[in-house]
């Protein structure tokens, strides 16, 4: 097919210039077909540009590559005229492979489609988080626990309980409002406690419950006032030892438990090696603040407390009928 | 669901997760992403940070104070470090992609040895995964590079395909868009790296890191006898007087230390040839080998290989981004297609 172009052409082709320069060299058809391990009608097949009897254009580029390096010749020459000679045998895509700047992608997407979709995640990204929200236990109603916990309790007795209890009133001075708040959030942290505070609210614990008779006495005995009553409906659940909720604990806990009235009825940090036993009106819901170190029996039949993955905290309701 | 919302402002990407580079093709982009496999660790009150990845971490190696650590989280093509690979690949992700608003949750196309175990291959998907792809695809290497160096894969006709990589050597005969019969030897760029400080060591009792070693690879490494003489001026610390000499290397020294690795190399090859089919045999010792993988750029490998086993054999094109390249066609095909190209988990 040479013979119809004119002589410039012929020179171009990359056969004919892998052939000069052999022949030039003085090496044989047959030697140079050796030296390569090639079989001699695939060295025929270059020589006379006859690529189309070759597998495909990597292998040719291959073949033009190892035979220039053989006699000499540039390589990338005779790729390019390969390339000019058979231009729809172009190389694999994205063979230009200076690697444009790292963030060169553009975006694949149209940008409406891209801002319809990002508004859509905007608002669900919202409610999930609103979802997310409620699972925490809300910063008031902390508060709210603490006062119960260590507040109420003292200001609200009546002068019989308080003087039954003389430690009440040093509750009272010793662990004001806001420390308590500190750590309810602490202990639902699963930090440290602050020391002196947990200190006082242990000692508690057994006050409280050794004030109970007195506190449902009473209120059988004659009418309390209104305040009273709230402190009854708040401690009246705690029963020590016994009771249908057995809780043991073994590490730092923050527990919190309401019955089936919504009423909070238990709301303290119980600390490593403590047990507490709960009665009241079912069911209750528990909110556990390291789940892993509680241990709950429920009527005398244990209770698994599941956590959500990547929490320590469990929000869960046991006695349910 | 956030994945898939993601997705929609992601790319597909291929990525070549190899033991010296890291190479990330998006098409009709081509490659985007040639890194070194390379992550700089900061140890600090006990926590590590990462320092940097990459290029920037690749030219800490060996030059890092006590607690920052340069390493490679991949060993002979598999992960050996878990959690340093994905966030390697998380970092290489985000690189990229241009938006910084919306993370990227790309469909991904990794290539995998082909003798890679269940557990090694599942550590890469994993890996993948955590790093933020939405869903993952693995493909054996030589397939992927047989893609990437323009065969035709698809025919009833044999190819074979040697790809040297940094940590392993891949050989593969391929018929029909199936891996006929496949091979790994554990020798590679790295093996070579390693004989030659082991040589400088042994001959002139000074000792070059690992960067050194692989810039004479570079300069004046070659694997066969034939090649003309090259030359190179490196510096090294002398073990006996404790100080830095310069000193010079030739080529001919160089391929003498490299002889076992390249042995090596060339007993994986002809085993292959000996247990192919006859026909795909034929196949082969018509068109011949193709070499791909970094180590194909070693000077003179195929004049070597061809020698040794008297076969045509030609370095693919680029040789460096066929695997890369091989997979980002390879997920093309199989979208189009539905051609099932994927190695079984």
């Amino acid at each position: 097919m040479e013979n119809s172009e004119s002589p410039a052409e012929v020179k171009s082709t990359p056969g004919r210039r892998l052939r000069e320069a052999r022949e030039a060299a003085g090496i044989s058809p047959r030697e140079m077909a050796d030296r390569l391990n090639w079989l001699p009608a695939q060295f025929a097949a270059i020589e006379d540009d006859r690529f189309d009897d070759l597998r495909g254009a990597a292998f040719v580029r291959g073949y033009l590559r190892a035979y220039a390096r053989a006699v000499e010749l540039d390589e990338d020459e005779m790729v390019e005229l390969y390339a000019a000679l058979h231009p729809e045998q172009q190389e694999p895509a994205g063979q230009a492979t200076a690697a444009p700047p790292a963030s060169a992608i553009s975006q694949p997407t149209g940008m409406s489609i891209g801002l319809g979709v990002a508004v859509a995640v905007i608002v669900i990204g919202a409610i999930w988080f609103k979802q997310e929200g409620t699972e925490e236990p809300p910063p008031q109603s902390e508060q709210a626990v603490a006062e119960t916990a260590t507040g109420d309790a003292p200001t609200g007795a009546p002068a019989e309980v308080e003087a039954e209890v003389a430690e009440e009133p040093e509750v009272d001075t010793a662990a004001p409002a806001e420390p308590a708040v500190d750590l309810a959030a602490s202990a639902a942290a699963a930090d440290q406690p602050v020391a002196p505070v947990a200190l006082v609210e242990t000692e508690t614990e057994p006050e409280i419950q050794r004030a109970q008779p007195e506190v449902t006495e009473l209120a059988a005995a004659d009418p309390p006032p209104a305040e009273a009553e709230d402190v009854a409906a708040a401690t009246s659940p705690v029963v020590g030892a016994d009771g249908d909720l057995q809780f043991s604990f073994s590490g730092d806990c923050w527990l919190e438990v309401r019955d089936g009235e919504g009423q909070l009825i238990y709301a303290d940090l119980k600390r490593a090696g403590d047990t507490l036993g709960l009665d009241g009106i079912p069911p209750f819901e528990i909110l556990a603040g390291d789940a892993a170190t509680v241990t709950l029996l429920y009527q005398g039949e244990p209770v698994a407390i599941r956590t959500r993955p990547g929490r320590d905290t469990a929000r869960f309701t046991v006695g349910e009928p | 669901m956030f994945k898939n919302l993601r997705g929609l402002f992601s790319n597909d990407l291929s990525i070549d997760l190899g033991t010296a580079n890291t190479l990330i093709y998006v098409r009709e982009q081509g490659i985007v992403l040639n890194e070194p496999s390379v992550v700089a660790i900061r140890v600090h009150n006990g926590q590590k940070t990462i320092e940097a990845v990459g290029s920037d971490a690749k030219r800490m190696l060996g030059r890092t104070p006590g607690n920052i650590t340069a390493i490679r989280p991949l060993k002979d093509g598999v992960i050996a470090d878990f959690q340093v690979t994905e966030k390697m690949l998380q970092h290489f992700i985000s690189k990229v992609h241009e938006s910084k608003f919306i993370r990227p949750s790309p469909r991904v196309l990794i290539c995998v040895p082909c003798q890679s175990t269940q557990v090694e291959r599942r550590a890469i998907r994993e890996s993948a995964l955590s790093a933020g792809a939405r869903e993952v695809r693995l493909i054996e290497e030589p397939m992927a590079a047989a893609i990437g160096a323009g065969l035709q894969v698809s025919e009833a006709t044999g190819s074979m395909v040697v790809d040297v990589g940094g940590g392993t050597t891949e050989i593969a005969i391929i018929s029909l868009n199936g891996v006929v019969y496949s091979d790994s030897a554990r020798v590679g760029g790295d093996r070579f790296d390693e004989a030659i400080v082991s040589h400088v060591r042994r001959r002139y009792g000074s000792l070059i890191g690992d960067s050194t070693a692989e810039r004479i690879k570079q300069e004046v490494g070659c694997g066969f006898a034939g090649s003309e003489l090259r030359e190179i001026d490196v510096r090294g610390r002398n073990l006996a007087e404790g100080v830095p000499r310069s000193f010079s290397l030739n080529s001919d020294e160089i391929l003498e230390a490299l002889q076992e690795p390249l042995a090596q190399i060339v007993q994986s090859v002809k085993s292959a040839l000996e247990q192919s089919p006859p026909e795909l045999a034929a196949d082969i010792a018509e068109s011949g080998i193709v070499l791909t993988g970094g180590g194909a750029l070693l000077r003179d490998l195929d004049r070597l290989i061809s020698d040794e086993t008297g076969l045509p054999v030609i370095v693919a094109e680029d040789p460096l981004t066929c695997v890369a390249r091989g997979g980002g066609l390879a997920m093309e095909m199989m979208d189009r297609h539905t051609i099932d190209l994927l190695s079984t988990e």
